[in-house]
């Protein structure tokens, strides 16, 4: 009796590309399911839009109208609702993609992320399902910002919703891939929430968010009003041209050149999406 | 062995998150304001308008003006009654700035309310009804690249760029009279002392009604401007409500029977329903 011993054929390149998608698949399902089902971050989702645009936004309201019962002043094309709007919708997708790296420090404290690892996916692989995942989650988070766009006055257009889509995604990409590189340092729980919040509050806060830099002023009178390291810190804030762009498609004022912004956001996103495969590695 | 728990249906995982997005979405009919309240507290509104601004406002009591015709109009459907607070400096130019009014005199403005940049800086504004530009009157079949003879000139409405318009005319190498009135710009090409007439769209409709003679927007390469009704930013409520009024009113073709009264041409009326009117504001020049 002979024993014919049958070589194992290398699987093709497609079949290759195919095994590994369907790895990136079931990573990017596994977060996106865990994240609808965190109640908690659901409520924290919800909770921003009507925190900031209700309460925030309602309270502000009367003193960007332009004039109260005085004379007009304040000469801007849109509602303090409207301006705060688009703010609040990097807000959460800047929450949710930072949180959504909680999972590591999950999987890698109950050993999930070993039996990954030693999985046939790539590195880069497990990470793209991450990354997707965090930023499927984060857009359905900024979604729920979306919704309430009747309520400030912002008529929604079909191209106006695809390109916000376009642009909360590519964002959410590369703040996902960056809640990656803190989670690769901050190893614990506590300390990540802690840090985080660290991170996202000064961000957001900085990003002419919550006040406009006047753009009818010119940048020496702009450094009257304002003190100067806070215009640095603004014009130096990444986040600040993401905003902007969020704000050129919903409410059309861009306080910056609209090209600068989406260079900037691209840059910000291919960079943070390199600096999270090179920590990766280390995971 | 610990007890296997029964698989979730797939289904269960998403109804959390289609709670939260019908709570957000039942938080988004809020009012985010009080002014449409506010009004119908008093079933009254106060109508910031221009003391004169043919057709849109005029001296007649019979035919007050377009716009006062459109105001009372949905005022009557809202169940409110109108207040016209008349203010000469604004039919002097398109600047809510210089008009010197508050929140305190008017809940709404009408009356030759362009839906420019400036204005929607201090103003919100509904989608335009009306357009308006520089318009060429003469007798039928004439253009401006027909025309000989010197044309006669009426600015109207100070708010439409006079410098582009004589940018235009000089490439056309056209002799330009100014007239101090519109009567005056009548007479003179009634006399065949102008071969042609240039003023403001909706003041030649009115002036030249009953007249054989043809008037025609002029278009690009010239700026031309929606006119809507403005309120103060943040008075949303308010806002929509005369917006779905007035889309009630164009469906129901009360628009086009107040138009049909002061003579304004279907061309000039914009139906807010339609995107190109929708998107509103100023159409800007064209550079050649």
């Amino acid at each position: 009796m002979t024993l014919v011993m049958e070589q194992a054929k290398t699987p093709g390149r497609a079949t290759r590309l195919y095994r590994q998608a369907r790895g990136v698949y079931a990573i990017w399902l596994r977060e996106v399911k865990r994240s609808l089902r965190d109640k908690g971050q659901l409520i924290g989702g919800a909770s921003r839009p009507l925190l900031w645009i209700l309460i925030l936004g309602i309270g502000l309201n009367p003193y960007f109208r332009g004039e109260v019962y005085g004379e007009v002043k304040f000469v801007v094309p849109y509602t303090y609702l409207q301006f705060i709007f688009p703010a609040v919708i990097v807000l959460n997708i800047l929450y949710t993609s930072i949180q959504s790296a909680v999972s590591l420090i999950w999987d890698r404290e109950f050993g999930f992320l070993r039996e990954v690892l030693v999985s046939p996916m790539s590195r880069n692989t497990i990470l793209l399902g991450k990354v997707l995942g965090g930023a499927t989650t984060a857009v359905i988070h900024g979604c729920m910002v979306l919704v309430v766009a009747r309520f400030v006055g912002i008529n929604l257009t079909s191209g106006m919703l695809v390109s916000a889509l376009v642009l909360m995604f590519v964002l959410a990409v590369g703040l996902t891939a960056f809640g990656i590189v803190i989670a690769n340092y901050v190893r614990g729980f506590e300390g990540f929430g802690v840090f985080s919040n660290a991170v996202i509050l000064p961000l957001y806060f900085t990003a002419s968010s919550a006040f406009p830099l006047d753009p009818a002023l010119t940048r020496a009178q702009t450094l009257v009003i304002y003190p100067e390291w806070l215009v640095f810190l603004v014009e130096h804030n990444p986040l600040t041209y993401a905003i902007d762009a969020m704000r050129g498609i919903l409410i059309n004022f861009n306080q910056f050149d609209p090209t600068l912004s989406y260079q900037v956001i691209g840059a910000l996103v291919v960079g943070l999406y390199l600096l999270a495969i090179w920590e990766f590695r280390k995971a | 062995m610990a007890p296997v728990a029964p698989a979730r249906h797939p289904v269960l995982d998403f109804a959390p998150l289609a709670l939260v997005f019908g709570f957000l979405f039942a938080v988004s009919f809020l009012p985010p304001d009080t002014s449409k309240s506010e009004v119908d507290r008093f079933s009254r509104i106060s109508v910031c308008m221009p003391s004169l601004y043919p057709p849109l406002v005029t001296a007649e009591s019979a035919t007050p003006g377009f716009d006062v015709d459109l105001v009372h109009a949905i005022a009557e459907r809202n169940g409110w009654r109108v207040n016209v607070v008349s203010n000469s400096a604004m039919g002097r130019d398109f600047n809510p700035r210089h008009w010197r009014i508050t929140r305190a005199q008017c809940q709404m403005l009408a009356g030759g309310i362009a839906n420019t940049q400036t204005t929607s800086s201090f103003l919100d504004l509904t989608a335009p009804y009306l357009m308006t530009g520089w318009a060429f009157v003469g007798a039928s079949g004439e253009t401006l690249d027909t025309v000989r003879g010197p044309v006669g000139f009426h600015s109207g409405m100070t708010g439409l760029d006079r410098i582009g318009l004589g940018q235009y005319l000089r490439q056309k190498r056209l002799e330009v009279a100014v007239t101090e009135d519109a009567k005056a710009l009548r007479a003179g090409l009634e006399g065949n002392v102008y071969s042609g007439a240039v003023t403001e769209a909706l003041s030649a409709r009115q002036v030249f009604a009953d007249s054989a003679y043809e008037t025609a927007l002029l278009g690009t390469p010239l700026q031309s401007f929606g006119l809507g009704i403005g309120f103060w930013k943040g008075d949303l409520t308010l806002k929509q409500a005369v917006e779905e009024t007035l889309l009630d009113m164009w469906r129901d073709g009360t628009v086009a029977t107040i138009a049909a009264r002061y003579d304004i041409d279907a061309d000039l009326l914009c139906n807010p329903s339609e995107p190109e009117c929708a998107t509103g504001a100023e159409r800007p020049p064209e550079t050649e």
